[in-house]
């Protein structure tokens, strides 16, 4: 299942996303997870919780689209393995969000390797994201993984 | 302190570093899964993947049924760990492993309880053990993170 193709690709670069973190894509995500907090929405109550602008929830640079959506569309040595699922990661916020900043997601794959599970044979991709702002700072870190599988083979 | 939905679920005295201490259960976040609801994760978080809404996609890939989006439990987590940080606080680390798939329209709970705490005043940290319960009350995510109740900047 694991091919030389897929090996190639190990210690590269997948994508880079940049994504301008604006008061709709946030609004969003708030909405979606029900949260009502005004300190991630409102100046005011950001103010007098001591932020100098409206903070972005840390879980909104976890979601795919700051990375540039599935990493699958990224990997045609991959496409025919047509089911996917999400194996977890861990983030590591290192600094603040706000909205207006320009978030730079870098997306390398480190690890790629075969499996045998509940979906049969599996492939388990490992990514490395860097999360840096207009400043080049870096915001965040993440390292996480996708099980990709073929339903027909199950 | 009123808690209401959507607003902070950690009761915390006035000053929040107070509030946590170790061996604590935070108050769990409940939260109701649903076609409607995968529809609105999958426009905020720009994932589309059928799998988490089109019932005949996702069996044809072999899964039981539409899953609930690992990336959303992983949010789920992020909402509660950030209210137990507090308005000062801040969330340093989270991380999650995805044990059990869970099916669309089930209520899970987000839960966390406080391992260590150590540091004193805005350096203080607390380590949190989290995870994600289903109706079966099986932890279907489990993971880790660390808050910290000052912030740089």
């Amino acid at each position: 299942m694991l091919t030389p193709e897929m090996k190639a690709r190990i210690g590269r670069l997948v994508n880079v996303q940049v994504t301008t973190i604006d008061e709709r894509l946030v609004s969003q995500y708030l909405e979606a997870l029900d949260e009502r907090d005004p300190v991630w929405r409102d100046g005011d109550a950001a103010a007098a919780a001591g932020y100098a602008r409206v903070p972005v929830h840390c879980g909104l640079l976890t979601t795919m689209q700051i990375e540039g959506g599935s990493p699958s569309g990224h990997m045609p040595e991959q496409q025919h393995l047509a089911g996917a699922v999400d194996g977890g990661g861990e983030w590591e916020f290192l600094l603040p969000v706000y909205v207006g900043d320009v978030v730079v997601a870098t997306r390398e794959l480190v690890g790629v390797k075969e499996r045998e599970g509940k979906l049969g044979p599996m492939i388990v991709n490992t990514f490395e994201v860097t999360y840096r702002n207009q400043r080049s700072e870096v915001l965040a870190k993440g390292r996480w993984s996708t099980i990709r599988y073929a339903p027909d083979q199950r | 302190m009123p808690q209401t939905k959507g607003e902070r679920l950690l009761v915390a005295p006035a000053d929040e570093n107070e509030g946590v201490r170790e061996g604590q259960h935070v108050r769990p976040l409940a939260f109701a899964t649903s076609t409607k609801q995968s529809a609105m994760w999958a426009a905020a978080s720009g994932d589309f993947d059928p799998i988490h809404y089109d019932q005949g996609y996702a069996v044809r890939q072999k899964l039981p049924g539409v899953i609930v989006n690992g990336r959303l439990k992983l949010a789920l987590l992020a909402r509660l760990v950030a209210s137990i940080a507090g308005r000062r606080g801040t969330v340093r680390r989270l991380s999650a492993r995805h044990a059990a798939m869970d099916a669309v329209g089930e209520d899970l709970t987000a839960c966390a309880l406080v391992k260590r705490v150590h540091g004193a005043g805005v350096d203080r940290v607390a380590e949190l053990e989290i995870w994600i319960e289903n109706p079966r009350g099986e932890r279907s995510t489990v993971g880790s993170a660390t808050v910290s109740f000052g912030r740089s900047r």
